[in-house]
């Protein structure tokens, strides 16, 4: 984009963008791509675990938002809206992929050095990975993502107590596939 | 703009590419592994829980959007607009008010890349003056943005930008020996086979880059005829006192491995390539092959 174009729509807000492409401008949702794309691609990767699958996940989320900007009304921030949209692509397309998701038989605990951070990391990802959708997107939101519960709750569409119980019992799965609740059985999802 | 202006916002139905609905909130969807929400959550120490938490913000960032998939989003974008129903009058009149006036993004939004402002300080290479006279020509017809093109072999190419009711082809297509080409493809140039590939692009084009997709930020100006005139005169491709070009192509791909613009220029028969950055402009060539002589 030349900087004839690009400096005044960078000017503008989420929400001025969004009208602008409303009314018809070419511009204002390529700069809403660019702007949120990356926090975007973040939250789609850390939920479908998988480049391919979330590329084609903010593909159809911002796909979405373009055609359909005129049903956002300003009731909520503009990324939340985009937020909402993603997530929601991201739990079709896994969905699509494996109807259901349930957490695997762990092995217990005490198999984990807990000071080998790097290995705690790569086993963090791969016990997000097993998480019910749900709780994983909520603990992509919420810790990963810091986004507040309240704003969680309306990107998922249910209630903030919902969010709070889907990532209380995604941290205790979480832990338990650590092996930082050495000697409990991991909870039940059936 | 279409049926679902009628929709409420908080239970929008939202069909995705694939008819999914992708903008009803989640949780009114199945989720029916996840029955336990209003169970009593499994107890956690708190310490532990923190520990949890802290895990989870430390993990490795996903890093930016990698520019494949970027692009490959922006050009989905620009298909989805290519297709937009034309918003109507508003946008039209606001399009149609000052097309040549660079302060007004707008306008050149609607404009697409053929009203952008020439240089009018010095002379215009002949494929410019082709594409802003077939802009013209549309414009008069009433399209409201348009995707001008040139086929090395001079036989234009264009496209409307919102469908319905622009979907016109100039009456008087213009007239010139000049060609220019752009597109967007996954070739992947190196510095061995330049020469052999740029070929290729000139006898087997590819389908020419939409407008709105020359001027996507993951792709950048050189994809519009006046960033790509810029590079060219930067590279010392194009300079005033060379002829005007025959024809001129230019393909956003890669070279040895990295996001790149191959651009190749043909004057008296005799087509030279050059590789350069996709910023290539005034003043920043970004030179990563320079002139390459085309078989």
């Amino acid at each position: 984009m030349s900087p004839g174009v690009a400096a005044p729509v960078a000017d503008l807000s989420d929400r001025e963008l969004l009208a602008l492409h409303v009314d018809g401008d070419d511009h204002a949702f390529a700069e809403l791509f660019r702007r949120h794309k990356d926090r975007m691609w973040a939250v789609a990767l850390r939920t479908v675990r998988d480049p391919e699958l979330a590329a084609d996940c903010v593909q159809d989320g911002f796909i979405a938002a373009f055609r359909r900007a005129e049903s956002y009304r300003g009731e909520a921030a503009v990324t939340t809206w985009l937020h909402r949209i993603i997530v929601n692509a991201c739990l079709d397309r896994l969905r699509r992929r494996k109807p259901t998701a349930e957490l695997p038989e762990y092995e217990l605990a005490d198999r984990h050095d807990h000071h080998a951070s790097t290995e705690v990391r790569l086993d963090i990802q791969e016990a997000l990975a097993k998480l019910p959708e749900g709780q994983r997107a909520a603990l992509v939101l919420v810790d990963m993502h810091a986004v507040p519960v309240a704003e969680a709750a309306v990107i998922l569409g249910v209630a903030e107590g919902t969010i709070k119980s889907r990532c209380a019992r995604g941290r205790a799965a979480l832990a338990q596939h650590l092996g930082l609740t050495p000697g409990v059985r991991p909870v039940e999802h059936d | 703009m279409d049926e679902s202006a009628h929709t409420p916002e908080h239970h929008p139905r939202v069909r995705d590419p694939d008819d999914r609905d992708v903008t009803e909130p989640a949780g009114d969807r199945a989720v029916d592994h996840e029955i336990e929400d209003d169970a009593p959550p499994p107890h956690l120490d708190a310490d532990v829980e923190q520990q949890v938490r802290t895990l989870l913000a430390g993990a490795a960032d996903p890093g930016p959007m990698p520019d494949g998939v970027s692009e490959r989003i922006s050009a989905a974008l620009l298909e989805a607009a290519r297709l937009r129903v034309d918003p109507g009058p508003l946008a039209a009149s606001r399009a149609g008010s000052d097309p040549a006036d660079p302060a007004n993004p707008a306008d050149m939004s609607h404009g697409s890349v053929l009203a952008l402002p020439t240089r009018a300080n010095r002379p215009k290479p002949i494929y410019l003056v082709a594409a802003v006279a077939a802009a013209a020509a549309v414009v008069a017809v009433g399209a409201s943005a348009l995707h001008v093109t040139k086929r090395p072999n001079g036989a234009a190419v264009i496209g409307d930008t919102f469908g319905a009711g622009a979907s016109t082809t100039p009456s008087s297509p213009p007239s010139t020996p000049s060609g220019l080409h752009i597109q967007l493809s996954t070739t992947a140039y190196t510095a061995a086979n330049l020469a052999g590939r740029a070929r290729e692009l000139l006898d087997r084009p590819g389908e020419p880059i939409r407008d709105l997709a020359a001027e996507s930020p993951a792709i950048g100006p050189i994809a519009t005829p006046i960033g790509l005139e810029a590079c060219l005169e930067e590279i010392g491709a194009l300079s005033a006192a060379d002829p005007a070009p025959d024809g001129v192509s230019a393909d956003l791909a890669t070279f040895d491995g990295r996001p790149a613009v191959v651009v190749v220029v043909t004057r008296a028969g005799a087509s030279t390539a050059w590789a350069v950055e996709r910023s290539c402009t005034t003043g920043a060539p970004g030179l990563l092959r320079d002139a390459t002589p085309v078989p």
